[in-house]
């Protein structure tokens, strides 16, 4: 009986802190849950066809700040030592086979599958969109979020936000036509390596693809500081240089 | 079927875990790093026999109508990290068996030292691939690398040796980073051979800006084993799937081998002019657009092409009626000069169509490309279909057609069609 009574009494409190949040600090502190602002990390992509056969990838990403990410294939062998940058709306892929960078766009997509390239070098969500509408419902709030210009890859997110855990559950992800393209399930919520609980998966479906998923695993994520010429077209084949 | 083939493959791979396990302990880094791939190329092509370059290729062999060719390329590379301190090689090791016979080679394609002096600096030494320029077909400012071939421009090329000395900054406002790059390429005849004029130390630079979200570079090739040359580029993103790019260089004593009806070589120097426009648009069902149009100043004017055919046909016909060489040499001699190379003329447009998972089925990606000599409407079409969907493994299945007359440049290729079948396997 005390345990529910604490448990209804916690979920009160952070019910009455998402509730006290306005739309554009409840967005702050979901970015923050979910990565710290700059940092480094681990990733698993996994590309899932309706056969349940599997296209898997790992990337070493390093983030700085509101807007520079980087990251660099370490598997598999067909992709190794292929690194991307992303600077604002700007994003670049450089390829050892054609040694030198390109740029590249937000939709197109590094790995295939149903994640892109804005999914892959996220930004915060802060940076790209406002909150136009946030509604409440019973164990979750709504946020409706606006891309704040053309560049960004969805010109509309309908976040879905655990009122526990101030992380995403789901997102919904439109194009300027209304239509939907994909939806980003966020779960298994751990710590990650830097004693913060976020969730540890990504998981995406779109109409556009029936019956195929991809999935986002992320492991070791450490704070750290870079300087600003790391995340430079000039420093793009040297990113391995950064794994201790 | 299928499936029994991709559990193979996965039990081949270390990717038979379930795939919410990530274990990145696997993924530590290590000192010495080795990768690499094996190809495979199965080749037919059908020759034309009428074209100049038919006969500048095979007036002393056999004249074949059909050949078939298989070439299998093992590339290995090794990379070894200490401190500040990398050492890097990659080799390409090419076996080929067509109607010559076998042929085996191996090429050093990269092969440095590299240098991390500080933040932000980097020395290098030994042989570097080091790519300039924003074109996706063509390179006018690829002052210090071997030439692309526009049919097939993500193809690996070999470096040259060289010192690279490389600083970059970053600012905040709207020039985000400023970055220099000075390069040393020494020529001596044994040493970048075929950079050009020998004994020579060849001096180059690129200062590149990334500005108003726009990559800016400016280029320059002093004096050296090649003419002097300077250039400038841009590329930038109009929005989230639609990208543009330019190159423009000014070459300085830019010579050129022509024939007129006098049958004889003649060399003609002048500064030339070569830029390109481009863009790269992706469209909402994933279909990617590659469009360029090419100026080349200093390239085959209207009317050469054709009486480089004349020369060569002529010479091929009193080389089988006389025994006689002497106007085949001169039209082997033009050919390695230019009139062999891939786009050696003025104007061109190039497109590539390439649609992504196609027919909803993702890693299956079809494409075709063409490349139109805007002066005599000559055209190369290349369609291809790949398949990356197996882990490790990419097949590609693909096509070659030329379309042209006498005296245009793709019809007097050595070509009327190719097709190929390449896998590549990854390790």
């Amino acid at each position: 009986m005390k345990k529910l009574i604490a448990a209804a009494l916690v979920s009160l409190m952070f019910g009455a802190q998402a509730h006290a949040m306005d739309g554009a600090d409840l967005l702050l502190k979901v970015d923050r849950n979910l990565q710290p602002e700059s940092f480094e990390m681990y990733r698993k992509l996994v590309n899932i066809e309706p056969d349940g056969s599997r296209k898997e990838f790992v990337l070493y990403t390093v983030k700085k700040g509101a807007d520079k990410v980087a990251a660099l294939f370490l598997d598999p062998p067909s992709e190794k030592g292929r690194a991307t940058l992303r600077l604002g709306d700007n994003m670049w892929l450089y390829m050892p086979e054609v040694g030198k960078p390109i740029r590249i766009t937000s939709l197109q997509s590094v790995t295939g599958g149903i994640f892109n390239n804005a999914d892959i070098l996220r930004l915060d969500f802060h940076v790209e969109y406002d909150v136009a509408k946030m509604t409440e419902e019973a164990d979750a709030t709504v946020l409706d979020l606006k891309a704040k210009t053309g560049e960004v890859a969805y010109d509309r997110l309908l976040m879905r936000v655990d009122k526990k855990a101030l992380v995403p559950t789901t997102i919904e992800a439109y194009a300027a036509s209304g239509m939907l393209i994909k939806t980003l399930r966020y779960s298994d919520v751990k710590d990650l390596g830097d004693g913060v609980k976020r969730p540890a998966k990504v998981a995406t479906d779109s109409p556009l693809y029936k019956g195929y998923v991809s999935e986002m695993l992320t492991a070791r994520v450490k704070p750290r500081d870079l300087p600003d010429e790391v995340f430079t077209l000039n420093a793009l084949p040297r990113i391995d240089e950064l794994r201790k | 079927m299928k499936r029994l083939v991709l559990a193979g493959l996965a039990a081949l791979t270390p990717f038979g875990a379930a795939a919410d396990e990530f274990d990145i302990d696997k993924y530590e880094k290590k000192a010495f790093t080795f990768t690499g791939s094996a190809e495979t190329k199965l080749e037919h092509l059908r020759f034309d026999r009428s074209a100049a370059l038919y006969a500048t290729s095979f007036w002393n062999q056999p004249r074949k109508e059909d050949d078939q060719r298989a070439t299998e390329t093992v590339d290995l590379e090794g990379k070894y990290a200490f401190s500040d301190l990398t050492l890097a090689a990659r080799t390409e090791t090419v076996l080929r068996h067509d109607y010559s016979g076998n042929s085996e080679r191996t090429v050093l394609q990269e092969g440095y030292a590299s240098y991390q002096a500080g933040t932000g600096v980097t020395l290098e030494l030994g042989k570097r691939v080091l790519r300039w320029g924003k074109g996706y077909a063509w390179n006018p400012i690829g002052f210090v690398e071997r030439s692309k071939d526009p049919s097939d421009p993500e193809l690996s090329r070999e470096g040259y040796v060289m010192a690279v000395a490389d600083a970059v900054k970053s600012f905040d406002g709207p020039v985000k980073t400023v970055a220099l790059t000075g390069v040393v390429v020494p020529e001596d005849g044994d040493i970048n051979d075929d950079y050009g004029r020998d004994d020579t130390m060849n001096l180059a630079a690129k200062l590149y800006l990334l500005a108003w979200d726009t990559d800016i570079d400016f280029a320059i090739l002093g004096r050296g084993s090649r003419t002097p040359r300077y250039g400038i580029d841009f590329s930038r993103n109009l929005a989230s799937n639609f990208e543009i790019h330019g190159e423009a260089a000014y070459i300085r004593d830019n010579s050129r081998k022509f024939t007129d009806s006098t049958r004889t070589v003649k060399t003609a120097t002048a500064d030339s002019r070569q830029y390109l426009l481009g863009l790269r648009y992706l469209t909402e069902s994933d279909l990617t657009v590659i469009a360029e149009y090419f100026h080349n100043g200093g390239g085959i004017r209207d009317g050469e092409m054709a009486a480089f055919a004349d020369l060569a046909r002529t010479g091929l016909d009193a080389f089988d009626s006389t025994g006689s060489s002497t106007l085949m040499q001169r039209a082997v001699g033009l050919a390695e000069s230019g009139y062999a190379k891939p786009t050696p003329g003025t104007d061109y447009g190039y497109i590539k169509l390439s649609q992504k998972d196609a027919f909803g089925w993702l890693y299956v990606t079809p494409a075709v490309a063409a490349i139109a000599n805007l002066q005599d409407r000559s055209v190369q079409l290349i369609p291809e279909v790949t398949y990356t969907g197996v882990q490790n493994l990419d097949l590609r299945l693909r096509g070659t057609f030329l379309a042209g007359g006498d005296g245009d440049e793709f019809g007097e290729k050595a070509n009327r069609w190719k097709g190929e079948l390449t896998a590549k396997l990854y390790f």
